[in-house]
């Protein structure tokens, strides 16, 4: 990831969000987005199951099966909620084995079914699973023992980006950089200004990679301008929308196209959130046309 | 861990099956009782399985009548499992393959680690549609793979103990002299041999590159051949194996043997980049006094198939026509002399031009001279032939219709072919 990031910039990658219990149409998905352009792509813990099996496992086994079977270079989502560090560095260690070297790390969120799930827990957090990998590459295990072979994850942490970051957010975005982060993958940006409090926090200490999303309705744009962050989606792109009626999912990819320009001479790299629109990969690497960043 | 019914293991049948566990290797248990502990007690179905992916030890599944799952995953997933396998071992930690979808297999694969070697792997399989016991899925599998350890390892002992008594039987029967036919039929029967079988011998010999002996791989050797081959008496001897295989089918045996030892030479080659496996192959011989002279071919096949590396990977000693006179020559640079001084001129401008005289005249000879043969092989015209092996006869300047001529380069060629890539590239 981090060479890659650094010979062949600007990066491009979408999500492959999984579906029901189909592996080929995701490996599928990612070979379209890699023929429409991309680089490679990121496998999401969120499926329509949404369920604690639609988690980091599935992230990891749609990786290995977009790697093996379509020969994308891929990236796992990996989370902790509700896993334990044992079971974690199975999963890990296993994805290691089949090629998946290449993560995206979070804490995750439990599914509003409380009935179902109970209440969330984390037994280890974002932090503490990047330390973790961290030691795995220097052939520690989690008990502190030696492994007789080292790891060679590329981490990375899922970092949300919006316009104004407390005191206490810097730390922690910090906390994690600290902590041995390689990259950073950023939650969808919208407009440049919700990206600059994070990209100063950073400090260039490690590269960004920036995720867009393509709305594909006024209501969905709607439902995020109140969900998100104040200021994370403007009310004007919200009018765009809505003045677009039936063309509103044209518009989307419209909107995303001109925060991809925004915003790639910024970051070291853009990520799709979905991977089912190879013609918007398209579109957004001829923006990125030339190097958002001077590797030098 | 989930049970059929949808319910997952709660702490005291966690401790209970961990205790039980540990009870089967205080009570000197075997592997099935551990396998079949595990899928019994926790839902799910277990095996334990070599580097090979050879079965050691099967459950049932959780459910009568439910399909052998884990049977499947090693069949139809079995380059995925053969990567985890191979990663477990090098990292001597569980590791897990998630599944995709809630009717899928996940895997957890714990080494059994017996020193410093992992000799084998414990397998669990369950549907764990929702991962709620994953955990304890885990942790069991790491714990039935140590009460696995503890009984491997002490058979491990025993099997050294026996193995070096077995070695040192077998050495007296075909090195020691100066013995009775009584004798040597008293010592095969100590050995389990029946002293009036018809035999052959496969010797399998290994070389590392520091020519340091290599027990891993003797042992893996060992092992291939025991498990596939029970009616062997198989004796590792450090540097080579020998498996002194009794049979009435001179013909099937060899076939059974020479496929056993390329199993061997692929299974080592893949294990292990830059160990080299010679395997050696014995005539037929009948009684237990001719084991000595088994033995000994098979040990001249091995020699020579070093001699000669262009040989095939399994050397059979009657097969092996011109090559045991060639390995009597004590310097093997002066057969490249030889070689050079023949075929110098061909060679180089083989290799200066690309062409392949010297392969078109060895398929030429070993096709008795006919040109139709020779082309079928090569790809060629049966007059494009003809024309390459007057060709070649001028490069060379040689006439292959002179008997002295044509023996010298059926020779030549034999060495080349035999010392195989540069043995004879250049004048020395």
């Amino acid at each position: 990831m981090r060479d890659r990031i650094v010979n062949e910039a600007p990066l491009l990658g979408a999500y492959v969000v999984p579906g029901e219990d189909d592996r080929e149409q995701a490996a599928a998905a990612a070979a379209a987005v890699r023929d429409a352009g991309a680089d490679l792509v990121v496998t999401a813990t969120s499926g329509p199951e949404r369920s604690r099996y639609t988690s980091t496992n599935q992230a990891i086994d749609l990786a290995a099966t977009c790697l093996g079977r379509a020969g994308v270079p891929s990236v796992a989502t990996v989370t902790t909620w509700s896993r334990t560090v044992m079971a974690l560095q199975a999963h890990l260690l296993g994805g290691h084995a089949r090629g998946v070297t290449r993560l995206v790390c979070g804490n995750g969120s439990a599914p509003s079914d409380r009935a179902q799930w109970g209440d969330a827990r984390w037994a280890v957090d974002v932090v503490e699973l990047i330390e973790l990998l961290g030691r795995l590459n220097e052939g520690i295990d989690r008990h502190g023992l030696r492994l007789e072979t080292p790891t060679r994850f590329d981490i990375g942490v899922r970092i949300r980006a919006v316009p104004r970051l407390t005191a206490a957010d810097r730390a922690r975005i910090r906390r994690k950089i600290d902590a041995g982060a390689h990259f950073v993958v950023t939650s969808p940006v919208y407009r440049p200004e919700a990206l600059e409090p994070l990209l100063e926090v950073v400090d260039g200490d490690v590269p960004v990679i920036a995720t867009v999303h393509a709305l594909r309705s006024a209501a969905e744009a709607e439902l995020l301008h109140h969900e998100l962050a104040r200021g994370c989606l403007p009310v004007k792109l919200l009018r765009r929308l809505e003045h677009a009626a039936d063309g509103a999912a044209e518009e989307g990819k419209q909107i995303a196209v001109e925060a991809t320009a925004a915003i790639a001479g910024h970051t070291q790299g853009i990520l799709l959130s979905r991977s089912d629109q190879p013609d918007l990969v398209t579109r957004v690497r001829a923006v990125l046309a030339r190097p958002a960043v001077n590797p030098g | 861990m989930t049970f059929p019914d949808g319910s997952a293991m709660d702490l005291h049948q966690v401790v209970a099956l961990c205790s039980e566990l540990s009870s089967v290797a205080t009570a000197d248990g075997d592997l099935g009782q551990v396998v079949a502990l595990v899928a019994g007690r926790a839902g799910v179905w277990a095996a334990v399985v070599d580097d090979a992916l050879t079965v050691l030890a099967l459950s049932g599944g959780p459910d009568r009548g439910e399909a052998d799952l884990l049977g499947e995953a090693l069949e139809t997933d079995k380059e995925a499992v053969s990567q985890l396998i191979s990663a477990a071992a090098r990292m001597r930690r569980a590791l897990s393959l998630p599944a995709f979808g809630a009717a899928a297999v996940s895997l957890v694969v714990a080494p059994i680690l017996v020193g410093d070697d992992s000799v084998a792997y414990l397998l669990t399989a369950g549907h764990d549609a929702d991962e709620t016991g994953e955990d304890t899925r885990i942790m069991v599998t790491e714990h039935a793979a140590m009460v696995s350890a503890v009984i491997l390892g002490r058979r491990r002992v025993v099997a050294i103990a026996a193995g070096r008594a077995r070695r040192e039987l077998f050495d007296g029967l075909v090195l020691v002299g100066d013995r009775t036919e009584a004798d040597i039929d008293g010592w095969a029967r100590h050995l389990g041999i029946e002293p009036g079988h018809r035999q052959r011998v496969l010797l399998t010999a290994v070389e590392s590159p520091t020519g340091a002996a290599v027990p891993a791989v003797t042992e893996l050797v060992e092992h291939l051949i025991a498990t596939r081959c029970p009616i062997a008496t198989v004796v590792n001897r450090g540097t080579e194996v020998v498996a002194l295989v009794p049979g009435d089918d001179d013909a099937g045996l060899a076939g059974m043997l020479t496929g056993l030892a390329r199993l061997c030479h692929r299974t080592v080659t893949e294990r292990f980049p830059g160990v080299r496996v010679i395997a050696g192959l014995s005539d037929p011989h009948t009684g237990a006094v001719r084991i000595s002279t088994s033995y000994g071919q098979a040990r001249r096949a091995v020699d020579i198939g070093r001699t000669f590396p262009g040989l095939p990977e399994v050397t059979v000693f009657a097969d092996l026509g011109v090559h045991r006179l060639l390995a009597q020559v004590r310097e093997v640079a002066e057969l490249g002399r030889f070689t050079r001084h023949v075929l110098g001129a061909l060679l180089d401008y083989d290799r200066a031009n690309g062409t392949g005289y010297c392969e078109t005249l060895s398929v030429y000879f070993r096709e008795n001279g006919s040109p139709q043969r020779a082309g079928a092989l090569l790809h060629a015209h049966p007059n494009t032939v003809t024309y390459r092996v007057r060709r070649a006869e001028e490069i060379a300047g040689l006439d292959l219709g002179y008997y002295p001529d044509r023996l010298a380069v059926q020779l030549a060629l034999e060495i080349r072919n035999g010392l195989g890539g540069d043995g004879c590239a250049t004048a020395s």
